[in-house]
């Protein structure tokens, strides 16, 4: 049985380019009109009423093999200089007809009507964009792709833009009216200011290759070269993005143009507007300079991050070297620095897992990135992947960005590396924020954590009860003299597990942490008998963990920690294995911010504040 | 749209838990002699026909002894072919409206047996099955049901209920022919028996013959006043043609900016009536999962 469109649904007048409504579809066996939508059946003598009140139209008839849900779209011949963009013969339809200049044309709904619809609008929008003057019928036309796709920023930015003056504001209203979301309304408006004005993308390098004033010449042409590449890479995939291929052909995309270079503070401005141009070449750069901004912040199309020389002028580009702090900013709003990832060509191997105790530093919903500080250093982690293919577990709660922000947490690290080391990441695998009055039990004892002990995480305050961390049998807490309850040394595990930690004997100054597997005992005890207000001198301390280590770079992060509220320090005993001292009843209740000059005012306040002597 | 958290107009403003079909948009196709005339009901209220225009509805009511004038709404779909124009209610929209779970006017004409039925009995059994909207959320556990896939089945037109007829939903409301007669309606018997009908069309099924179509299984709501589209409108759509004359009109001095923004801010993608009852019931049900 053959089903024919016999009409569709809705009114339709010879005055107006298209039109389109649910098909009214027949099928010969029958006398029943069907509606192509809903399936919904009238009897013929019906339609004809339906045709007679302006509710439906006739078209001619024509066959359709399919039976997938559709829609009729009628356009008209009669503007010769627009017909085109209306017909769209090259998207695939279901059936089509043509009496005299006017076409007929049957979609499958909703995905050829969809295509039929972004062609349209691609099509309308590069015709538009490259002519100065707007008649009646171009607006004629906007007006009707409006009606076409009523949620579509571009068109409603374009529409703005060829109407005279005077309708403007109704027009403004209209599209904020019409589009649902703030951020289409936040396009629509960026849009238009683009299509009359002028846009503005700023980038800027600091420190690095950029340190003292200046730039040193063959860094600048090593940055330019790498932009030349980068818009080449781009090749207008972002206007493919858009849905807006028609705007420019590849060869014709205009590259970048600088406006303004400040060679002191290194800093490049680029403009959209270039006079002489047709808006359709200021909307393309605009396009470009927005994907690289994007791509600053990690959103880079698949096909592009899959081709290493793309991501390589990138790298240059974004991350010219370890040092350089590279900020950029779109128009007026303040600069942002770049938090973008060089990627690591050879493999990684998951290394370390660790559980760390600490607050959110920052999100970045846009890169799906988190920064996390612990009591130690700062980690940055990804929201969307936890290292081993899945998302991490609990990371969707950063989706509303300032709920969590500065709100303590316990995340599930696992530290990776390449074979050789020399590059590393952290993926977290499972975040859970720490919530007042709600226990968190903790399947590895975390770093920088205390029983009994308060805790300033960010600026909460966290009250550590003992039995959250159980270790063994005996809590920690318990071999602790009392006093010194607020010491500790906490471990991370070692090759993967927590180690067990063994109580010898009764506990005495030197020797109530027994050394664990992995760990130097000496190394341990010593630094307890620092913690633990013995005679043995912080800076003799430092010295010696630097002198058995060597690593310099330390050194800053550790006097920092020490003039921090908890004075934590890793020790980094050899390529696996981590602990982590923490001294946390200094600071019950109260930041101490300044340094500490002398070992002697350390170890007065060592010894005199414990937990229930809050100043 | 109904998902839409804290939103004061949701379902959850009304009391009790109902079925999902509660969080059903109550929808009504209708036409007007000009776009004008159509924006007019959109930005000023939803109403019956004016009383110089002889309308069908109006016939209607009078057959089945109702006040006359009512604006009738169906939930969660209508019928393209009442109008160019649909506008789609929300819910708590119903709490000041009566409610059936057919098509009342059908009753006259179409639905069968009751519309074969005499007069008294026939209005009898609407009045039965008529109750004020504010139940309406304890009514619609009751029919369709309370879970989702009553609710998709609801919406599928094509499906019929899985009962014979609102008298088995409601048991007490509409008693058989026989015990009425002997609470003393005499007239019920006599006409039926003057049709020459048996006892068996005498329970109303009219959800099940072939010839009866999905507004016999029907929520319809009706208002005996106009109805505020400030208050309850969701959306509105028209058909393409329309939307492109809606444009021009919105382009004119004819309305205020308030009017302008009402009427583009509710306003559904311009695809016409079938499309945009599609969407909604689509949207809804997506909701509930």
């Amino acid at each position: 049985v053959t089903t024919k469109v016999i009409g569709f649904e809705g009114h339709w007048s010879q005055d107006v380019a298209v039109a389109w409504g649910a098909a009214a579809t027949k099928n010969d066996a029958d006398s029943f009109v069907a509606n192509g939508l809903t399936g919904l059946k009238v009897p013929e003598a019906d339609f004809q009423r339906f045709l007679f009140e302006g509710v439906a139209t006739q078209t001619p008839k024509f066959g359709l093999e399919d039976e997938a849900a559709r829609v009729v779209v009628v356009s008209v011949r009669t503007w010769p200089r627009w017909e085109q963009l209306f017909v769209q013969s090259n998207v695939q339809c279901l059936g089509k007809a043509r009496r005299n200049n006017v076409v007929y044309r049957a979609y499958q709904y909703p995905d050829q009507f969809e295509s039929y619809i972004a062609a349209t609008i691609d099509a309308v929008v590069a015709e538009v964009l490259y002519r100065t003057d707007f008649d009646e019928t171009c607006q004629e036309v906007l007006r009707t792709l409006c009606t076409l796709k009523p949620q579509h920023p571009v068109v409603h930015a374009v529409r703005c833009f060829a109407a005279p003056a005077a309708r403007r504001a109704r027009l403004k209203t209209m599209a904020h009216a019409a589009l649902a979301t703030p951020e289409q309304r936040n396009r629509f408006d960026v849009l238009v200011q683009v299509l009359d004005g002028n846009h503005e993308y700023e980038l800027r390098y600091a420190e690095g290759i950029a340190a003292g004033r200046g730039l040193n010449v063959g860094d600048l042409v090593r940055v330019m070269s790498a932009l030349e590449r980068v818009h080449e890479g781009f090749s207008s995939s972002f206007l493919k993005r858009e849905g807006l291929e028609q705007l420019i052909r590849d060869e014709d995309a205009p590259g970048p143009q600088l406006d303004a270079f400040k060679a002191a503070s290194a800093s490049f401005k680029f403009r959209t507007r270039v006079d002489g141009e047709p808006a359709a070449m200021r909307l393309a750069r605009f396009l470009e300079l927005e994907t690289l901004e994007r791509a600053a912040h990690g959103n880079i199309d698949d096909e592009l991050r899959s081709d290493p020389a793309f991501m390589e002028n990138l790298g240059v580009l974004l991350h010219p070297s370890d040092d350089t702090v590279v900020s950029h900013r779109a128009g007026e709003d303040d600069f942002q620095s770049i938090a973008f990832e060089v990627p690591i060509e050879s493999e990684l191997v998951a290394g370390l897992a660790f559980e760390c105790v600490g607050f959110v530093q920052g999100v970045f919903s846009n890169t799906r990135r988190l920064e996390l500080r612990s009591t130690r250093r700062t980690y940055v982690v990804s929201t969307g992947e936890d290292g081993f293919g899945n998302s991490p577990v609990g990371a969707e709660v950063f989706s509303s960005q300032q709920k969590y922000l500065f709100a303590p947490m316990v995340a599930s690290l696992t530290h990776f590396h390449t074979l050789n080391g020399r590059k590393e990441r952290y993926y977290a695998q499972r975040i859970s924020m720490l919530e007042p009055e709600t226990p968190h039990y903790f399947e590895w004892a975390p770093s920088g954590l205390v029983p009994g002990a308060i805790v300033r995480i960010g600026r909460h305050a966290l009250k550590l009860s003992q039995e959250l961390l159980l270790i063994d049998e005996n809590p920690v807490a318990e071999v602790l003299p009392a006093n010194l309850h607020s010491v500790s040394a906490c471990l991370e595990q070692l090759e993967g597990r927590f180690a067990q930690l063994e109580l010898a004997a009764r506990p005495s100054a030197q020797d109530w942490l027994i050394p664990v597997r992995g760990v130097k005992p000496s190394l341990i005890s010593r630094l307890l008998a620092v913690a633990t207000n013995e005679r043995a001198p912080v800076n003799q301390w430092i010295a010696s963990y630097y002198n058995r280590f060597g690593k310099k770079p330390q050194r800053r992060t550790l006097e920092r920690t020490l003039g921090d509220s908890a004075f934590v320090q890793i020790i980094r005993t050899d390529d696996d294995a981590y602990a982590e001292l923490t001294q946390v009843g200094i600071a019950a209740r109260r930041v101490v911010l300044s340094f500490f000059e002398a070992e002697e005012e350390l170890r007065e306040r060592l010894s005199v504040h414990t937990q229930d002597d809050r100043p | 749209v109904l998902n839409r958290p804290g939103k004061p107009n949701g379902a959850q403003e009304l009391s009790g838990s109902g079925g999902q079909a509660a969080r059903l948009l109550w929808m009504q196709a209708f036409n007007r002699a000009s776009v004008l005339e159509a924006i007019r009901v959109v930005t000023n209220g939803i109403a019956p026909p004016p009383e110089s225009v002889e309308t069908k509805t109006g016939q209607t009511e009078l057959e089945l002894d109702m006040e006359t004038r009512h604006t009738y709404a169906y939930l969660g779909r209508t019928q393209e072919a009442f109008g160019a124009f649909v506008v789609m209610l929300r819910p708590p929209a119903v709490a000041t409206a009566l409610v059936s779970p057919f098509d009342t006017g059908g009753c006259v004409g179409k639905i069968q047996p009751v519309c074969r039925w005499a007069r008294e009995r026939r209005n009898a059994f609407v009045k039965a099955f008529s109750w004020s909207g504010e139940t309406f959320n304890m009514l619609s556990s009751e029919y369709p049901g309370p879970t989702e896939s009553d609710c998709a089945r609801y919406l599928n037109t094509s499906s019929r209920p899985t009962q014979t007829g609102p008298h088995e939903v409601w048991p007490k409301r509409f008693p058989p022919g026989d015990e009425m007669a002997k609470n003393g309606d005499q007239n019920i018997k006599t006409s039926a028996a003057v049709n020459g009908e048996n006892d068996e069309s005498a329970t109303p099924m009219i959800w099940q013959p072939a010839d009866n179509d999905w507004r016999c299984w029907t929520w319809e709501a009706r208002w005996s006043g106009p109805v505020s589209s400030t208050d309850h409108l969701e959306h509105w759509a028209c058909d393409s043609t329309t939307a492109q004359l809606v444009d021009k009109l919105l382009l004119s001095d004819e309305l205020s900016d308030e009017q302008v923004k009402l009427i583009s801010q509710r306003r559904y993608d311009a695809v016409g009536v079938s499309h945009a009852v599609e969407q909604y019931g689509a949207r809804v049900l997506e909701g509930l999962k």
